[in-house]
């Protein structure tokens, strides 16, 4: 990747909110308007910029509650699926189990009070047919985006 | 959530004036959408606007690891792994339900090429109070979404 392609990658992780935004960065990085709109298509396009909009911080958007939910299966594949098809559950895993951390597939969970996040769980507990462990969240010491 | 705002973090127009583009498709103003828009952010409902990268595309793999550390050191080991920019995401994290036992106690994201991700790995393990790291790879993503609705 050019060094300029990663500066404008650092640039587009914040752009400024004024009404010609890619002209400022451009001016910044001392390329043209043009240059910035074809990059960011060709980033978009290659799948390295996954998403591109209005990033919320959930907590302050109104979904404070959150869980990761841990699921002993043999069948994490099929019960992934059914997971990932569900609006509040943002993150479906299926990952590495080890003898002392034996679980297959891992959630994660978003409501807007306890009372809903508890209802959700119940729902997920229902389609699972087990019980998953649930670990909720009891200091957040960092939150942050990756960057280049 | 306001539907517009839900729409705004799938939705944005790669475009001279994409506040505009915005603003039509909301049927809102540019010039009130943008002091909305800088209002949410001063507020701290809206984190940022901009890209969200995908690091598999840009020479770097994410991993979770789970951390068994003593009680009383937590507090340090999370400030201490938290400091790396290659550490996105840092929680301490218990069971909801008293009866449910879990050693692993800090939960971390670390993301960076696969060299540097063993050398951290080396430093946290050797950090006082850790008892025990797990590298929990994924071996399937059956959903990544981290949008609001």
């Amino acid at each position: 990747m050019l060094e300029k392609e990663r500066e404008l990658l650092r640039e587009l992780s914040d752009i400024p909110i004024v009404k010609r935004p890619f002209r400022e960065i451009a001016e910044k990085l001392r390329v043209s308007e043009e240059w910035v709109l074809r990059k960011i298509e060709e980033l978009m396009g290659s799948g390295a910029i996954r998403r591109f909009g209005v990033i919320l911080n959930h907590f302050r958007a109104g979904f404070s509650e959150n869980a990761l939910l841990l699921w002993r299966t043999e069948t994490p594949g099929e019960l992934g699926m059914k997971f990932a098809a569900l609006p509040w559950v943002s993150h479906c895993y299926r990952r590495r189990s080890y003898p002392q951390l034996n679980y297959q597939l891992y959630t994660m969970v978003h409501a807007g009070t306890r009372e809903e996040l508890l209802e959700r769980i119940k729902r997920m507990r229902e389609i699972a047919g087990s019980e998953p462990l649930v670990l909720l969240t009891r200091r957040c010491f960092k939150k942050s985006s990756f960057e280049v | 959530m306001e539907r517009w705002l839900e729409k705004a973090q799938i939705f944005f127009p790669i475009h001279p004036r994409p506040f505009s583009k915005l603003a039509e498709e909301f049927k809102k103003d540019e010039g009130e959408l943008i002091e909305t828009l800088r209002r949410l952010k001063d507020e701290g409902i809206i984190r940022r606007i901009g890209a969200v990268l995908e690091p598999r595309k840009l020479g770097a793999e994410p991993v979770l690891l789970a951390l068994e550390v003593d009680g009383e050191k937590v507090e340090e080991v999370g400030r201490e792994t938290a400091r790396y920019r290659e550490v996105t995401h840092c929680y301490e994290r218990e069971p909801m339900d008293s009866s449910q036992a879990c050693p692993y106690n800090l939960w971390l994201v670390l993301t960076a090429e696969k060299e540097r991700r063993r050398e951290l790995m080396e430093r946290f393990k050797a950090l006082e109070g850790v008892k025990d790291l797990l590298v929990l790879e994924s071996e399937e993503v059956y959903k990544l979404r981290a949008v609001f609705r």
